[in-house]
């Protein structure tokens, strides 16, 4: 144990003591992190304009209707309106969304069909895109839980909508962490990892009387550390400047440490395939980039066409950021939990792998 | 008794090509053993599977009685080593760098003792990489000792430094070697093998041509002094051969090297020769024959050449 300690606290020092390390990982996706804050703090008052077509002629629609209008969320502002008219509305961006409730709502209640309910969004904003979707999913499933039980109909309270979310500081810091992360994987493990490679570090130490076992135990668990004081400095930073906290530590944790994790991993994996520094920083940011702008974190990926969807789905960082921000802001899951977990632990048995096959001492 | 090192029959190979090529030693507990050859002869090959770094193709490497294949962690634990590359943290101080090795071994000297032995007490607070080339080395090597090996591996340890460097640090391992230690060493500088070893090994194309002390090396093949002067070209073989008391004549990169068993007999009658020719014998040295005329014997080649 002792000479783990021994090496975790050098690949400290070495890390602590070498500036564009510590810039690169721990301090650069902070400054972005309060950089998106500082552009995106004032808006915080957000407010969806929310517009209701109602197309049902049975009482059902008109009930709804009612009841939405007459609920007051401070978040949401319900325009109703016919559909063509409201389209109108949502292509000049005066609305965020239109909700369709379909002519046959109250047949299909009756006979206990269910019905669909049509959703048009303004996809040119980013944030607004995906707060919209969260608002209305939120709104629905009060409506399918008032349809379904004995309780009244509509029971919106400004609670349960979780007005928060509606803040795009909200959406973008839990983004950012999940970018932090990455790049711990990217910037602070696989050129690191080269590097002293390169330097044949690990070649020296390869001849002392430690076990290679223990030398890697020391190295992942430094830079799992690592991970930790991302977080840390993130939370710090969301709860003193933006009121961005945890609301839920028991999804928060596992997330982050399996996400960092799998990241790690994947450095060490790049680490492997690349022989020079420059041909893993061109590994690497060929990693780097389509997981950064696809995976959701900085921009919606409702945005892309859907040739990028499968790619979207497959990326580790999407569901990361998407269990980062359930955890941190009570954000509507993109993807129910358990599969987003599977996916994970599936990515990071194929990452440990690979990690260790294509793992070079020298 | 038993050996330090036992190597049988090495052979490893490179794309085919073999860098070591059925290579016999022993080295004796308590002995200097040093290494010598060329660049590319093998001795870096060699020492890599001795200290486990590398897999042989084939033969067997036995360090104080222990295989790599079945306690390669018993036998780390025993030796020390300083390869040609130093492997340091950069950013960590000597004494860090120091304790972080300690670290790793069951067993360890202290520090300070370690860093006053290579001369590095003043440093020990410094970051490595504001260290010098030197005193990087020198820090490699106390890297070597810091475990009290009972083995000791240096791979060309003095390449690259200044006289003054080059000389403490073989104050160094004249003193490890006064202590019992044993020690090989990998060296293309003749001098140091014969300041340093009890015995050597001579390498070339990752074979063993000769192994024996130095002395012993000389005199088998020189009982001569070593005239040498830039070759003025128009003097001919024939014409060189007819002086009195040559042994051998050696023509290589642009240098003519007489062996001479009389020195005198031989410079009067070259003086003559180049009168009468009207050349000149520029750049002349006389010197004891030394390891280098042995190599440039076996080979035809200078060792750095």
């Amino acid at each position: 144990m002792k000479s783990i300690i021994s090496l975790y606290k050098a690949q400290a020092l070495e890390f602590m003591r070498d500036r564009s390390s510590v810039l690169f990982v721990l301090l650069l996706p902070v400054i972005f992190g309060v950089f998106f804050g500082l552009i995106f703090a004032d808006s915080g008052s957000f407010t969806l304009q929310l517009g209701l077509a109602n197309q049902d002629t049975g009482p059902l629609g008109a009930t709804i209707s009612k009841d939405l209008v007459s609920s007051k969320i401070d978040a949401i502002n319900i325009h109703v309106g016919a559909e063509e008219e409201l389209l109108k509305a949502l292509e000049n961006g005066e609305i965020h969304a239109i909700l369709v409730l379909p002519s046959d709502l109250t047949d299909n209640y009756t006979s206990k069909q269910p019905s669909n309910v049509v959703v048009h969004f303004d996809t040119s904003n980013p944030t607004s895109k995906d707060l919209a979707m969260g608002v209305v999913t939120s709104l629905l499933d009060e409506v399918n839980l008032g349809l379904s039980g004995s309780e009244r109909m509509l029971k919106i309270t400004t609670q349960s909508i979780q007005s928060e979310i509606l803040r795009s500081i909200d959406f973008y810091l839990p983004g950012m962490l999940g970018i932090a992360i990455l790049w711990l994987g990217i910037f602070g493990t696989a050129q690191p990892v080269v590097t002293q490679r390169i330097s044949q570090i690990y070649r020296r130490l390869g001849i002392t009387a430690i076990s290679r076992t223990r030398i890697l135990a020391a190295e992942i668990g430094w830079r799992m550390s690592i991970g930790m004081m991302q977080a840390t400095t993130f939370l710090l930073v969301g709860y003193f400047g933006y009121d961005v906290g945890v609301q839920s530590w028991h999804l928060f944790i596992p997330a982050l440490l399996l996400g960092t994790l799998i990241f790690v991993c994947i450095g060490y994996v790049l680490a492997g395939i690349g022989r020079t520094i420059e041909s893993t920083m061109a590994i690497s940011q060929a990693v780097n980039f389509p997981m950064m702008m696809l995976s959701g974190s900085i921009m919606s990926a409702d945005m892309l066409p859907d040739i990028f969807q499968p790619i979207v789905k497959a990326l580790p960082l999407t569901y990361v950021t998407d269990l980062l921000r359930q955890a941190m802001v009570g954000a509507p899951a993109n993807y129910p939990i358990w599969l987003s977990f599977s996916v994970l632990g599936g990515w990071l048995v194929v990452v440990a792998v690979l990690a260790v096959v294509l793992w070079k001492w020298e | 008794m038993q050996h330090a090192i036992r190597v049988e029959n090495l052979i490893k190979r490179y794309d085919g090509i073999p860098a070591v090529d059925g290579l016999n030693l022993e080295v004796a507990r308590g002995e200097v053993f040093g290494l010598l050859g060329p660049n590319g002869a093998g001795k870096t090959t060699s020492v890599e599977c001795m200290l486990g770094l590398r897999e042989p193709d084939n033969g067997q490497v036995i360090i104080l009685g222990m295989q790599h294949e079945h306690d390669s962690q018993g036998i780390r634990a025993r030796i020390g080593a300083q390869l040609q590359s130093t492997g340091l943290l950069p950013h960590l101080k000597v004494r860090e760098q120091l304790e972080l090795f300690a670290s790793l071994f069951p067993s360890s000297l202290p520090i300070d003792q370690v860093a006053q032995l290579v001369g590095l007490d003043e440093k020990a607070d410094m970051a490595t990489v504001t260290l010098s080339g030197g005193q990087k080395q020198r820090l490699a090597v106390a890297l070597a000792l810091i475990n009290d090996p009972e083995l000791i591996f240096l791979d060309e340890p003095t390449t690259g430094l200044d006289p003054q460097a080059r000389r403490a640090l073989w104050d160094v391992i004249l003193d490890l070697k006064a202590q019992g230690k044993t020690i090989l060493l990998t060296t293309h500088y003749m001098e140091e093998a014969e300041q340093l070893c009890d015995r050597v090994a001579i390498l070339d194309h990752g074979k063993m041509i000769e192994n024996d002390r130095p002395g012993a090396l000389i005199g088998r093949y020189f009982e001569s002094t070593a005239i040498e002067f830039i070759d003025p070209g128009n003097l001919n073989h024939g014409a060189l051969d007819s002086l009195g008391g040559i042994q051998q004549i050696l023509r290589e990169n642009g240098h003519v090297t007489l062996y001479s068993t009389n020195v005198a007999s031989t410079l009067t009658q070259l003086f003559t020769l180049s009168s009468s020719k009207a050349v000149e014998l520029n750049d002349m040295t006389i010197r004891q024959a030394t390891l280098e005329d042995v190599f440039l014997k076996l080979t035809g080649r200078r060792i750095r050449s």
